[in-house]
């Protein structure tokens, strides 16, 4: 595929200066386009409007639109077979040459606290270490539920999310790579050959962010820009700023095992960027199961409350 | 978060609608990648053409209800009318359940790859995993998506789905089915008017709540302009239900 796969639609809302919550808003007026005509005074359509998360929109176009199948799913036993037997000493490579990414993997040892490479906790600022000594605290007191992945259910952002002890399925395709994660069924995007975003020209801040993902050698590496703040870093607490940009390098030490080195950098809660190691194992013999998180938000009939 | 997007509606309501028609018209002009010619190639984005709440037989009419079906539909529409809608599972940000989320007006992402076909769908990030050419496990516990198998006829793609729970409706409006719920889908390429779409007809049995299996039509168009947003329901969600009611917040 040519690089004129790629179709800027909508440039002139890619700067964060046309007000955050437009993008939400053009979503909400698409869904709304859709069929004016035939809402109802129905509770769903009051959902879907208050329900758009923070957004990145429809720029970019078609990175499915790949041809050629180059993954292996779940489903596709014989061919993990066979992608495990080849590759018992050599990582295995896909059709066009790139490592083979495909399918479900599990994290191996995950930790509450994210460390750097040294083992040391991350270089914080005064301000930040505080902060993350307060919801330390209050995490092991038990007592109080402010943990924004685990008691309410948003999006783990990233990095934390690559640490959540349920397994990943990634679907591999030329020129798009999708994570889907079981925790809180959230997924992210890696449009490969996507260019960066000029500075302040970065899409609405979202919980995972915006990924775009480029090959090095074997290797692909995944930047990951536009968060917002409320997610934590680790299942601890670590905090950051919007100022976020971290990048992800994808490797696989042999067929069955995936390791992502991580670079965090925001100088506006670290004093440096800092480097972290996640490592998966191959699980063919798992599949993503339902992850409903919401279920702990629900108040039944009676309970009284807001869910 | 909803305030300031509120706000900003109401701040800038036209302007939006410019802009947003202004994208589409953006999208219609620059240059896009034709959608495969090859009939079992669904993989793209997809989004649903226009939008209804309602799930109707085919032919018209109402489905063919059991007296129960019936009557929890007329419920939930009274419900609805008298301004205290009864709450569903997706009010309180779980899955939408099959089949009510093939109406959602949201886009969706299909990727296929050897012996499955993902969908990931915008709306409330749902995940659905279609198994291809395999039989439901035994003894499947309830869930909100199920279990859904899938295989090829000619350029039909063949989708069953049972393992369903309760807890969600097939439709927005408020027609319900019990945990016996199986869905057929019978989903194929078509062009109209020179647009590419997905067709899905798709069949609904449930004898709790209905005399006879009933069909219903679903299209989507391929979008490849368009790539799914981020949606979170939990933040701020203001349609949580109180005591198994929504009201608007």
């Amino acid at each position: 595929m040519s690089a004129s796969w790629r179709v800027p639609v909508r440039p002139a809302l890619a700067t964060r200066t046309a007000a955050r919550p437009l993008r939400k808003i053009i979503r909400v007026v698409q869904v709304a386009l859709l069929g004016a005509a035939t809402f109802g005074p129905g509770v769903a359509m009051i959902g879907s409007g208050g329900a758009v998360g923070p957004g990145v929109a429809a720029i970019g176009s078609g990175g499915a639109a790949g041809s050629g199948v180059v993954a292996i799913g779940l489903g596709a036993l014989a061919l993990g077979a066979t992608a495990s037997a080849d590759a018992a000493s050599a990582p295995a490579t896909t059709k066009d040459g790139r490592p083979f990414f495909a399918g479900v993997w599990l994290v191996e040892t995950p930790r509450a606290e994210a460390k750097t490479i040294a083992g040391t906790t991350p270089p914080l600022r005064p301000e930040a270490a505080q902060l993350y000594a307060q919801r330390k605290q209050m995490k092991a007191s038990g007592k109080v539920a402010g943990d924004p992945a685990v008691d309410e259910c948003l999006p783990h952002g990233v990095p934390r999310i690559l640490s959540a002890t349920h397994p990943i399925l990634i679907l591999q395709k030329p020129k798009q790579i999708t994570v889907l994660y079981e925790a809180n069924h959230q997924s992210r995007q890696f449009y490969i050959d996507d260019p960066l975003p000029k500075e302040g020209e970065e899409p609405d801040p979202t919980y995972n962010g915006t990924s775009v993902a480029r090959w090095d050698g074997n290797a692909l590496i995944v930047d990951t820009f536009a968060m917002n703040d409320k997610t934590w870093l680790d299942d601890a607490g670590l905090p950051h700023s919007e100022s976020l940009r971290v990048t992800e390098r994808y490797a696989l030490t042999d067929a069955e095992h995936l390791r992502v080195d991580i670079t965090v950098a925001d100088p506006k809660t670290f004093t440096a960027p800092w480097r972290m190691q996640v490592t998966y194992k191959r699980r063919p013999d798992l599949r993503i199961q339902e992850n409903a998180c919401a279920e702990k938000l629900w108040r039944p009939p009676g309970a009284g409350g807001a869910g | 978060m909803s305030r300031r997007v509120l706000g900003a509606a109401a701040r800038g309501w036209m302007t939006l609608i410019c802009l947003g028609l202004a994208g589409i018209a953006g999208a219609a002009s620059a240059p896009q990648p034709a959608a495969s010619s090859d009939p079992r190639d669904i993989d793209g984005v997809w989004w649903t053409k226009g939008y209804d709440r309602k799930f109707r037989p085919i032919e018209g009419g109402l489905p063919p209800f059991t007296e129960r079906g019936r009557r929890e539909w007329e419920r939930n529409v009274k419900a609805d009318e008298a301004g205290t809608p009864v709450a569903d599972a997706p009010t309180a940000c779980l899955p939408h359940g099959i089949p009510r989320l093939l109406a959602s007006p949201y886009p969706i992402l299909i990727v296929t790859t050897p012996g499955q076909i993902t969908w990931v769908h915008e709306v409330n990030r749902n995940q659905r995993f279609i198994y291809l050419n395999e039989q439901h496990p035994a003894n499947l516990p309830k869930t909100y998506l199920g279990h859904s198998i899938g295989h090829w006829e000619g350029d039909t793609l063949v989708i069953d789905t049972v393992g369903l729970n309760d807890r969600t409706r097939i439709d927005e409006e408020g027609i319900t089915h019990s945990d016996q719920l199986h869905v057929l889908e019978r989903i194929r390429k078509i062009t109209v008017n020179g647009e590419t779409q997905l067709e899905n007809l798709i069949t609904i049995i449930d004898p709790v709540m209905f005399t006879k299996p009933w069909t219903t039509r679903r299209t989507y168009v391929w979008r490849p302009d368009v790539r799914l947003m981020e949606y979170v329901c939990e933040e701020n969600n203001r349609n949580a239900p109180v005591d198994g009611v929504t009201r608007a917040k």
